[in-house]
């Protein structure tokens, strides 16, 4: 005698397996079985009633399709442009797909720190400064392919630096290869007019993390850590004795003993930043053995630079000092928003 | 293959069916029914339409009842705000014919959001940060809306979560800042009197915007915001049974009237500052520095109620001195300081000791600094410099001096040598005397 559940159990297994065989060979018919059936007497009818009835269930009650609706739940914010908008939909974003984020966006900024939004007529001015003295620069060593290509695609500005509770402050940052964010935009009008200022606080910043996006998309050669491999020392770099006396262990900045990867961005930007003489006056002090050190790190520089992406180095210096003195001295218009 | 025969129960699978159609019944109609009838975000987006028509629709703008810092530590602050369509037109109510013009936007990060998203240096005064304040002043730009009706629209602060408040205004910006002004220069130095069945004394810290209650056995702090009319507590205050949250103040007979809820018409007396206390708003003026020998120069003081401090103005016209005020014993403290830039270099208003010639620390705050008091003469008010701390730092001589960093990285400082900076033709301020009021010192 078998248990009530192993009899169901074969019941279920069998009469499935009739039921589809029922339902494959008596298709069309089932409708006609269905009436013919007078009730459930017979196991088989049953099964195609069952059968038949899910068909119908199904089509009555099935996961119902909601007709979808033609409006989208994604609603998009909507402001209206400024004049600065219009400004940078045509030198940034048309020519070189670039968007330069000028107001507050929570979502881009470094949680980390207070941050105030930049003041709109600073903001302006940064714009014309990246774009005359970096984006335009490489337009013209590089070519507009060079620029179109590798420059990052984001730009974010916030108004102050960002503090920490030390009493130092964060000049910018780059994320992902992608994004470069600019701090104290608003002291722009205040900096504007030294060449050194504009360099220290804002130019250098750039030229810096565009060169470590260059490295994430094509990496430099090996033989380059290996030249002062012994000396880098991480996040101690700016503690006494390390931040004097750089220049003779063979690092152009302080920073620049934090790791290879920051020395290659602090040399690439160092050099094209300063002006010729200002290196020879560094290679002076640096003495024999910290000058020949970097200048063997600037000749891994120079060369990947030029082999890499067709970049002569010498004339993006040129190219940038002739441009940051045209800045500095009033001949560029920083303002007009005209076409 | 035939089925196998089975015999089974007549009930069996009829059983066996209906069991099973429950079970697609059930399963296939398990929607859970929509609470709302449109879709959260279709809600978000009709709430910011609806703020974005209800704040543009003000013709004078609002009032807007902002609380920076989570620990209420500023009080409140009302600026006045008008939206357009692009910008936001920004006063603050406290500094007279103020404006300045922002962007803003309305979004939704966080819910529906108001983010004033260009800088304004009114609006973002509290949110800015410094080396020596790197956490600012604890103040939000961006306020999360909790509620829009036509004229009252409430939010609170995205960091702070403090409630602040949106008011349709009934005059202009300017008169509204003209009628609060008043208010803070006149108030008072304590107020006491009955609220409900407590009675209570309160000490005002006018220039925090505090008042220290004492009623009974309890003493706590109350926190608020000068309006045009009086004040407004940031919380209501329940004492004796009965809660008071905005007070009309009337300047000339220092009262203090409840105006909304129950209690309304219950009045606290305000008592005036002593006739020897120098409050805030007694400085403003004019006067002559006088130091060295007989050497003067006529300069204004002049209020910024915003952030509690006075600007002497006069001296030059590439500058004015910052001077703080003390609330605890009235006097001014004038210390080094920043002065401007130009030419690439950082100008800077150092104090020294005439004899010693040795300047007081750079950039450590509070070295070096003066203490300007006054010496209790109705008819001929004398405010007298001295050194804060003559034990550390016996100032007495200012210079001007430029600062710059040479090649070593150090910072160093030259005279400044730049006429456009001199007053009477010199860099320095030798022996620094006193401020002398223009006429007699009122009431």
């Amino acid at each position: 005698m078998k248990p009530l559940q192993s009899l169901l159990a074969s019941t279920v297994g069998c009469g499935f397996a009739a039921a589809m065989r029922f339902a494959a060979s008596c298709g069309f018919s089932a409708a006609r079985c269905f009436a013919a059936s007078c009730g459930f007497a017979s196991f088989r009818r049953s099964l195609l009633v069952f059968t038949v009835g899910c068909g119908f269930t199904a089509a009555i009650v099935s996961c119902s399709d909601e007709a979808l609706s033609p409006q989208s739940v994604i609603t998009a914010d909507q402001h209206d442009l400024t004049a600065f908008d219009r400004w940078l939909q045509r030198n940034y974003v048309a020519p070189y797909n670039i968007r330069f984020k000028y107001r507050f966006e929570d979502n881009e900024s470094d949680m980390n720190y207070y941050t105030v939004p930049s003041r709109y007529a600073d903001a302006v001015m940064l714009a014309h400064i990246v774009k005359y003295t970096c984006i335009e620069a490489y337009d013209e060593v590089g070519g507009i392919d060079f620029t179109r290509a590798y420059f990052p695609k984001l730009i974010f500005t916030i108004g102050e630096w960002e503090y920490r509770n030390n009493g130092t402050f964060i000049l910018g940052t780059a994320e992902g290869g992608r994004k470069i964010l600019l701090s104290g935009t608003n002291y722009l009008s205040q900096y504007i007019a030294n060449a050194d200022d504009l360099n220290e606080y804002y130019l250098r910043t750039i030229h810096h993390e565009f060169t470590h996006i260059l490295n994430q998309t094509k990496d430099y050669p090996a033989e380059f850590q290996l030249i002062t491999g012994t000396a880098y020392v991480a996040d101690k770099w700016s503690e006494a004795p390390l931040d004097k006396g750089y220049l003779q262990r063979g690092f152009i900045t302080p920073y620049a003993q934090h790791s290879d990867k920051e020395d290659f961005a602090e040399m690439l930007s160092m050099y094209v930043c300063s002006p010729a003489a200002r290196w020879e006056a560094w290679m002076a002090e640096a003495g024999t053995g910290g000058a020949r050190a970097i200048s063997a790190k600037l000749d891994i520089v120079k060369s990947y630079m030029l082999d890499t992406f067709g970049i002569d180095i010498d004339q993006l210096r040129n190219s940038l000092q002739r441009r940051q003195k045209q800045v500095t001295s009033g001949y560029i218009d920083l303002h007009s928003l005209e076409e | 293959m035939t089925p196998p025969t089975i015999k089974l129960a007549k009930w069996l699978p009829t059983a066996f069916l209906i069991s099973h159609f429950s079970f697609l019944i059930s399963s296939c109609t398990s929607e859970v029914d929509d609470y709302f009838p449109q879709s959260a975000s279709q809600r978000l987006t009709a709430t910011i339409d609806r703020a974005r028509q209800v704040l543009r629709s003000a013709p004078y703008g609002w009032e807007f009842e902002y609380y920076p810092g989570e620990d209420l530590a500023y009080g409140g602050m009302v600026y006045t705000v008008r939206f357009d369509s692009l910008t936001a037109t920004v006063g603050c109510s406290l500094i007279p014919d103020s404006t300045e013009t922002s962007l803003y936007r309305l979004t939704n990060d966080n819910g529906p959001v108001l983010t004033f998203d260009s800088y304004n240096s009114l609006l973002h005064y509290f949110s800015t940060p410094s080396t020596s304040e790197y956490e600012a002043k604890g103040g939000d730009f961006e306020f999360v809306i909790d509620s829009i009706a036509d004229d009252f629209v409430s939010l609170y602060g995205k960091k702070t979560h403090n409630a602040m408040y949106l008011r349709r205004l009934t005059a202009t910006p300017d008169e509204y800042a003209e009628k609060t002004i008043n208010v803070f220069d006149h108030f008072v130095d304590s107020i006491h009197g009955t609220i409900g069945t407590a009675t209570l004394v309160g000490k005002t810290n006018p220039v925090q915007r505090s008042i220290n209650i004492v009623s009974g056995r309890d003493t706590f702090d109350v926190h608020y915001a000068y309006t045009d009319r009086g004040i407004r507590l940031y919380r209501p205050l329940r004492l004796g049974g009965v809660s008071v949250q905005s007070f009309d103040f009337d300047t000339d007979s220092g009262l203090l009237t409840v105006t909304d809820g129950p209690a309304a018409g219950t009045t606290l007396q305000g008592v005036a500052y002593p006739a020897d206390f120098m409050s805030y708003a007694r400085y403003e003026g004019e006067y002559t520095l006088a130091y060295d020998a007989n050497s003067s120069a006529p300069v204004y003081l002049k209020p910024n109620r915003l952030e509690g401090t006075y600007l002497m103005q006069g001296l030059s016209p590439m500058y004015d001195l910052t001077l703080r005020y003390d609330p605890a014993t009235g006097d001014l403290r004038l210390g080094a300081q920043v002065i401007g830039s130009s030419g690439g270099n950082t100008y800077y208003w150092a104090t020294t000791n005439y004899t010693s010639g040795r300047l007081s620390n750079i950039g450590i705050a509070d070295q070096g600094q003066f203490t300007i008091r006054w010496n209790g003469n109705r008819f001929y008010p004398r405010f007298n410099f001295s050194a804060t701390n003559p034990a550390t730092d016996n100032v007495n001589t200012a210079i001007i001096i430029y600062l710059y960093t040479n090649d070593e990285g150090n910072l160093t400082a030259g005279i400044c040598s730049d006429p456009s900076w001199f007053t009477n033709g010199s860099y320095l301020f030798a022996n620094l005397k006193s401020l002398n009021r223009k006429g007699r010192m009122e009431d």
